[in-house]
């Protein structure tokens, strides 16, 4: 099966490269599915230097914005798997999208994963001022002030608060924000009590507190505060950046592309700049990143249908 | 003041210097072609930062943002297209100016603008970073709603041929802004299952195309005219139309510093942005003029309005930014990227851990305001002369450009189809007498409104009564009712008076 498609690739690319053996060749276009400055393209760019210094051609940064990455790997999955086509992106584009959208132009298996680089410490987080520190003060506190405000960045990231006020029989209201700018805005501003973080509380440590992880493990940058799983409610979604290529790039590439990966993550170049946006930097193999992505799949599945969330 | 004073020799040396400059320099020409804004203009310039020391890079990376604020009405007053949305109204009368023969004049009233507005809000974040931050937490998005609702009452003011066309215009931008993911609850709207629609008609790519294509459309159908204008234009220019005029600067002054202030204003607020602040500040400046008819035909001071408004949001929007780690615009978030990346990290702690780093800030903004003066009237010599050219030379190259412009901003194909589908919308507007203007005011305070009245009925409780304990809001919305019952009075006037409209 494999040589049947490597020998389709073949024969499809021989008028564009002729020699695909000899990867890479010519430069590489790396994209990226949020529009530059931000954290994706920051990160994105810091391991394109990388790799083009590891497999000695250009690799040019592509931003495609548009739908948390969604419009990128739309575009990506109609590329010629000839490894001169990949992206960056969060795991949750291809993980959750499933759950909460009825037609996504993706799936999981159209795509082949090189590895992944960093992982997110998201958080329900309050700020500082907040008359509660634990998740079980935060309950106690929520039960004798109904209708406590939580910033949600989006309808997954609401699931979250609906799921703890029904777990709990309290309740807490929605207040929509416009990305994490808007969540730092509320929290700041102390508008809202409560708010999903994706990790971006790590640039605050005077002015928010974690409650609790919303990751299956702990935290890195927080590791004494639990997970939401320890405190009793299995809603941990797990959100890794991954390395993304077309099904059926040729494995020899990917074994290329899983090793510059390796080599960013000991880069101290890449590790600066995921420190400076408390990016933790936490390395998985190709195998290892292909079965992350199918267990978080079923898993963020689970708890959406569990949580009664239908796609829309 | 003395953190500036212990900055300025931080600054005062020729690398550093140097670095300013390229900035100032660089913006002011993205800014000037169309289709580039200057958030692009940023953010591509940050990974060439990687290198630099944290003064140089974020010296470098504001100088780029003051310069393209600049840049973008210089295309806005020859070309009748803005370099963004935000100097829209810049070519509302500063093309009428140019085709009048007075574009040395507009480019001028534009630069000073420019200059004096991004320098006075610098001043005011020097002054009032600290002492004002604490007002900022107490905008909440319902005084935020409030002010928007403001300022949708000058789309009756930018209506002056028509009032049903203009509220047409506005409300089918409010229409066009709700298209994507609705922001609450993840439901997509008007997508017909269109994924790249997912986060709404992107803005860049539609202004190009309703701003920009739609007019080179029309001044290629116009040519033969705009030529034979070109050449009249040319023969006769006097030297005072090349110049601000004292009677300029008096027309001017009010109406930069009321620009300012409201840049100021806007910027400090969160989630505005320039588009409107400019839009605001040019529709108060028509409704304060003792003869608003003059605006849409080459008024001196709607220029000097637009731009000194444009260019005080960049640094307004730092305020919030430096005083407690808020970004208060586009910019300012790319800018936190750029902090970070050079370990410094935005907010109270700054001032107290790096002073020496905020001074020299202070300083290079100052220094950017002053390069900004140099490289303006540097390059608007050579800019001037577009006039001259053919149309048939010019379209071509801004057709050119736009496209650039709109693959970028758009994301590659999906943004130049954008910008064709609104490009043919932005011909039937200007064909049928619909301002394209109100249309964009529409659009760009539809999202911002949409999310801040949600907010607002989160915030509080569902219940109306509560908006006692928000006073500035209160104020708003009573300037609204007085300027909705002001216009709906002088509209019943002018029906009487129809000769005069």
């Amino acid at each position: 099966m494999l040589k049947t498609l490597k020998m389709a690739a073949l024969v499809a690319l021989t008028a564009a490269s002729p020699a695909l053996a000899e990867w890479p060749e010519r430069p590489i276009s790396l994209i990226i599915g949020f529009g530059p400055g931000g954290q994706s393209d920051l990160l994105g760019r810091a391991l394109a230097s990388v790799m083009s210094e590891d497999l000695g051609v250009p690799v040019n940064v592509v931003n495609r914005p548009g739908a948390a990455g969604g419009v990128a790997l739309a575009g990506l999955r109609a590329m010629p798997a000839d490894g001169y086509s990949i992206m960056l992106n969060p795991s949750q584009t291809i993980t959750l999208s499933p759950a909460l959208l009825a037609q996504v132009p993706f799936s999981i298996d159209d795509f082949a994963y090189a590895g992944m680089l960093t992982s997110f410490d998201i958080a329900l987080v309050a700020p500082t001022s907040a008359p509660f520190d634990d998740y079980a003060g935060m309950v106690a506190y929520a039960r004798e002030h109904p209708g406590i405000l939580y910033a949600a960045l989006s309808a997954t990231t609401r699931v979250f608060a609906t799921e703890i006020a029904r777990a709990n029989d309290i309740d807490i209201e929605i207040l929509p924000v416009d990305g994490g700018p808007g969540m730092v805005n509320a929290i700041l501003g102390e508008q809202a009590m409560l708010a999903y973080s994706g990790g971006v509380h790590h640039r605050y440590p005077e002015q928010m507190k974690v409650i609790a992880a919303l990751t299956t493990e702990r935290n890195a940058g927080s590791p004494d505060v639990p997970t939401i799983g320890e405190l009793g409610l299995s809603i941990g979604m797990d959100m890794q950046t991954v390395l993304i290529a077309p099904a059926g790039t040729p494995d020899d590439v990917i074994a290329r592309l899983e090793g510059t990966l390796a080599a960013a993550a000991e880069s101290p170049s890449f590790r600066e700049v995921a420190d400076s946006m408390s990016a933790v930097v936490q390395f998985h193999t190709a195998a290892e990143a292909t079965d992350i992505m199918h267990a978080q799949l079923q898993s963020n599945l689970a708890i959406m249908q569990a949580a009664g969330v239908q796609p829309q | 003041m003395t953190q500036i004073l212990a900055g300025f020799p931080d600054i005062l040396n020729l690398l550093t210097l140097a670095w300013i400059v390229a900035g100032v320099a660089i913006g002011y020409l993205v800014g000037a072609l169309p289709g580039l804004g200057k958030a692009t203009a940023v953010a591509i310039a940050i990974p060439l930062t990687f290198a630099l020391p944290a003064l140089l890079a974020i010296a470098f990376l504001i100088g780029i943002a003051k310069g393209s604020a600049a840049g973008s009405a210089v295309s806005a007053i020859l070309l009748n297209v803005p370099g963004e949305p935000s100097s829209a109204p810049t070519a509302l009368d500063g093309y009428p100016l140019a085709r009048q023969g007075k574009a040395g004049k507009a480019l001028k009233a534009a630069l000073f603008a420019s200059v004096l507005g991004d320098l006075g809000a610098t001043l005011a974040l020097v002054a009032l970073a600290q002492p004002i931050a604490s007002y900022a937490l107490a905008i909440t998005p319902v005084e935020i709603c409030a002010v928007l609702i403001f300022s949708l009452t000058f789309v009756a003011g930018l209506s002056a041929e028509s009032l049903a066309k203009g509220l047409v215009a506005a409300l089918l931008g409010l229409l066009v802004a709700t298209v994507g993911l609705e922001i609450e609850s993840g439901l997509p709207r008007l997508t017909f299952g269109d994924y790249r629609l997912f986060d709404g008609i992107p803005l860049i790519p539609m202004a190009i195309g309703m701003l920009a294509v739609a007019e080179m459309i029309l001044q290629a159908g116009n040519r033969a005219a705009l030529d034979q204008q070109a050449a009249t234009v040319a023969k006769g220019v006097h030297p005072d139309d090349s110049r601000m005029t004292r009677d300029d600067w008096r027309r001017a002054a009010p109406a930069i510093v009321r620009g300012t202030a409201i840049g100021i204003g806007v910027g400090i607020l969160p989630g505005l942005g320039a588009s409107v602040g400019s839009f605001l500040s040019y529709g108060f400046a028509r409704s304060r003029a003792k003869d608003p008819g003059r605006f849409g035909k080459g008024a001196i001071e709607g220029v000097a309005a637009s731009e000194s408004a444009d260019n005080a949001v960049v640094p307004a929007s730092l305020i919030p930014l430096f005083a407690l780690g808020i970004p208060g615009s586009v910019i300012a978030a790319i800018l936190i990227g750029a902090f970070m990346l050079h370990g410094v990290a935005p907010g109270p702690l700054m001032f107290a851990q790096q002073p020496r780093l905020v001074g020299g800030i202070y300083a290079a903004m100052i220094a950017a305001s002053l390069a900004l003066l140099l490289i303006g009237l540097l390059f608007q010599g050579a800019f001037a002369r577009v006039v001259r050219v053919p149309t048939r030379h010019v379209v071509p190259v801004v057709l050119f450009l736009c496209v650039i412009g709109a693959w970028i901003e758009g994301g590659g194909a999906y943004g130049v189809q954008v910008m064709l589908v609104f490009s043919v919308l932005g011909v039937l507007f200007v064909k049928l007498g619909f301002s394209v203007v109100n249309f964009l005011i529409g659009f760009v305070i539809g999202r911002a409104f949409e999310l801040s009245l949600r907010q607002s009925i989160q915030i509080l409780g569902r219940d109306p009564a509560n908006l006692v304990s928000h006073p500035i809001a209160l104020i708003f919305l009573a300037m609204t009712a007085i300027a909705v019952w002001r216009f709906t009075r002088g509209a019943r006037r002018a029906t009487r008076q129809p000769e005069e409209t």
